[in-house]
């Protein structure tokens, strides 16, 4: 089956979306003479791939003749105003939570978000989603959330291996494992490395703002961890560029620190490597990726690619796209809709990696059980 | 009268713009556009502290050649305009 084209609006996104995490100058011979309703197409997509702040500030660059309706740069720059406001509203919250875990004397490690937007070229363009904070140490992270009960947050039901709750409308997420394969084989792995890493105090302290330093995760293993993240919510209902290009921005940035060795391990340890050849052939081809970037050799080009291109389109942030004016009446209606999409999805990008795609339906029938479970005690 | 702090100019195409906002109260965003002469005050301003129209026209007078009369006349009208987009803070 070959597949479909790409759009004009989706190409001039990409074109942005590649200059703005390699800080570099868009073709403004592109957008002279696009019309208001590509404009308004690049807006939305910006917004699904959670990248908008990236997209309109490169957009606002233009030239005049290249520059969209004076209401699109208005609303531009109030978006872009609203991503650097939440960036130091998430500063002041996660400086609160580490003085009062801190003084708690609970160990904890920040993964993903705020750390990885410290790769981009302009870190507050990075539009933010939540805090998540991992305890090595089940027993700190029981009483974080108990803290966290205690302050009188509104805390949501807890997951399997999470507890969120709201600090001001920020989202925090207490993890007490980074990831969750659902298969033993990969999950004794994993926690086999993380005890390692902890043993020998491997997490690396990072400089998050001026007064603030957090540990997080060693390089390597981060290289790798950022992308079971991209290949754990493809696989579910879809996954959004920003986690491409948290991806990419990390290994342009710590190319040269990471371990290629160690990292090839765990990529064929957890039976990743293909998966990574098919999202690194992608970020070549349609994000101007360099491909000396990869700790991994590949083929710059790839008959999945387009496919996974396509889903990424059609999913949108952590697939949201596929929830778009659906109204459930219950927890177990949406659960069920989920596993429906899970499985439609499967029979499609199972090929990406099907050590992982292909258990699926099975490991969420597992997990919702483990959770009826865990909520019955 | 003072420059509000954390003012964000920015020139688009051939224009130039200005945010301001109110703390981090995303609902007090406001943008105004500028001009040139406008974007060359506030930049020769700093925020937060005691001016008066005087300092403008002088920096007017400095920069370009325009009489007195004319340049105060100006920056009245310029405060007028800041004033109204919450940039200048009447004290």
């Amino acid at each position: 089956m070959k597949n479909k084209e790409i759009t004009k609006e989706q190409r001039l996104f990409l074109e942005l979306l590649s200059a703005a995490i390699w800080n570099k100058q868009p073709n403004p011979g592109l957008f002279e003479q696009v019309n208001e309703k590509t404009w308004e197409q690049v807006r939305l997509l910006s917004l699904e791939q959670s990248v908008h702040a990236l997209i309109y500030d490169k957009a606002l660059n233009l030239p005049q003749k290249a520059l969209p309706s004076p209401e699109l740069i208005t609303n531009f720059l109030l978006k872009i105003n609203q991503t650097d406001l939440k960036h130091k509203k998430f500063e002041e919250t996660l400086s609160f939570l580490t003085q009062k875990y801190r003084e708690q004397n609970l160990s904890f490690i920040l993964l993903k978000g705020q750390a990885n937007a410290l790769n981009y070229p302009t870190p507050t363009l990075r539009p933010l989603g939540d805090i998540d904070i991992y305890f090595p140490d089940r027993k700190d992270y029981e009483k974080a959330n108990k803290w966290a009960k205690e302050c009188g947050y509104r805390i949501d039901e807890e997951a399997l291996y999470q507890q969120s709750f709201y600090v001001e409308e920020v989202h925090i997420e207490n993890h007490n494992s980074i990831a969750y394969f659902g298969r033993k084989k990969y999950d004794n792995k994993l926690q086999r490395i993380l005890e390692e890493i902890k043993e020998n105090n491997h997490f690396l302290t990072l400089q998050i703002t001026q007064n603030l330093q957090l540990k997080t995760l060693p390089t390597t293993f981060n290289a790798f961890y950022l992308f079971q993240h991209i290949l754990h919510h493809f696989s579910y209902v879809g996954v959004s560029f920003r986690q491409l290009c948290d991806w990419v921005t990390f290994l342009s940035t710590h190319i040269d620190n990471i371990d290629k060795d160690l990292f090839m391990y765990y990529a064929n340890d957890f039976d990743m490597l293909h998966p990574m050849q098919v999202f690194a052939a992608l970020c070549i081809t349609y994000l101007d990726t360099d491909p000396s970037i990869f700790p991994f050799t590949f083929n710059a080009t790839h008959p999945l690619v387009d496919t996974v291109l396509h889903d990424i389109f059609e999913s949108g942030n952590f697939g949201k796209n596929h929830f778009k004016e659906k109204e459930f009446h219950s927890i177990w209606q949406r659960r069920w809709f989920m596993w429906n999409k899970t499985i439609m999805r499967n029979k499609k990008v199972f090929p990406v990696s099907p050590h992982h795609i292909l258990p699926l339906p099975f490991v969420a029938v597992s997990n919702q059980l483990k959770r009826i479970i865990k909520n019955a005690d | 009268m003072k420059l509000k702090k954390d003012l964000s100019i920015r020139k688009i195409g051939d224009d130039y713009m200005v945010v301001s906002n109110n703390d981090t109260n995303i609902n007090y965003t406001h943008i105004t556009s500028l001009n040139e002469s406008a974007v060359y005050l506030l930049e020769n301003t700093e925020a937060d502290s005691e001016f008066a129209s005087s300092d403008w026209v002088n920096l007017l007078l400095e920069r370009y050649e325009v009489d007195a009369e004319t340049a105060q006349k100006d920056v009245d009208k310029m405060i007028e305009d800041l004033i109204k987009a919450g940039i200048i803070i009447e004290e």
